[in-house]
């Protein structure tokens, strides 16, 4: 399936990385920041992805 | 690697304003960091950079990236905003190549696609039967004909459009990892690398031999 979400995991995780790396020079605080960055950045859009597929879906 | 658990107060050439490095980290993503002596994280830059803006390149069939002349007057339109200020109207015609422009070498040849070639938007425009564009880039970063570029668009379920996202979102990183060669880091120390329990043991008394 060439659906576009599936592109976007792998680019949480760049920009996780590069946005952490520019907070912290140490790599256990680097790396541990960049997993809570992509968790949240999937937990935001993906409750806005569930809001908007309801809605299309309901209303 | 630093020790998480007795940290010390922040590096002073991590403070240091480094102008060079902030312009080595523009020109090759990484380049400042590694002008700085943390090879690691350069390393990272540049990997990670390079690869969101040619990932997003290659989303758009490498058409994605470039800089229109739109010099016609009656069919391009240039923004006017306060001040006077006005917005050069290719910038104005292709708003992504703001963002694009900061991930540094890796986008210059749209810059000079568009000094050296008159497209399809310019009024210099004339076509040719057989283009093979410039001598060492070819028609790489070359502002694609209307046609082609609206096929792109309407025919490609939205990859295109993800593509060029990208390429903004790695110009848009690269001037974070610009500041962070230029000035350091935004916290030298990580707040939390050390537990409450542990900063109260660094207060005890050493205990007699």
């Amino acid at each position: 399936m060439n659906h576009f979400f599936w592109y976007l995991p792998p680019l949480f995780m760049l920009v996780g990385l590069v946005y952490s790396a520019t907070k912290y020079d140490e790599w256990p605080a680097i790396l541990r920041d960049a997993l809570w960055w992509q968790i949240r950045l999937l937990i935001f859009l993906g409750s806005l992805g569930l809001i908007i597929y309801l809605f299309t879906r309901f209303f | 690697m630093a020790n998480l658990t007795n940290p010390s107060p922040p590096d002073s050439k991590n403070t240091q304003l480094d102008p060079v490095a902030g312009f080595l980290s523009y020109l090759v993503p990484g380049l400042g960091q590694i002008k700085r002596g943390k090879i690691g994280k350069g390393v990272l830059f540049f990997l990670c950079i390079n690869c969101l803006f040619f990932w997003g390149l290659a989303l758009g069939h490498w058409k994605n990236v470039y800089l229109p002349r739109a010099d016609d007057p009656n069919r391009y339109r240039k923004m006017e905003i306060a001040l006077g200020i006005s917005i050069p109207r290719p910038l104005w015609n292709r708003i992504p190549f703001a963002g694009q422009f900061w991930v540094g070498l890796a986008a210059w040849p749209a810059l000079i696609q568009w000094y050296a070639y008159p497209d399809e938007t310019s009024i210099d425009y004339k076509p040719k039967e057989v283009d093979n564009g410039l001598p060492f880039l070819g028609t790489f970063m070359r502002t694609a004909p209307e046609s082609e570029l609206n096929q792109l668009q309407t025919e490609g379920d939205k990859i295109w459009e993800l593509g060029w996202i990208f390429t903004v979102i790695a110009g848009a990183l690269n001037l974070l990892v610009i500041f962070d060669a230029f000035a350091g880091p935004t916290f030298p120390t990580p707040k939390f690398a050390i537990k409450p329990f542990q900063k109260e043991e660094q207060n005890l008394p050493s205990a007699p031999e």
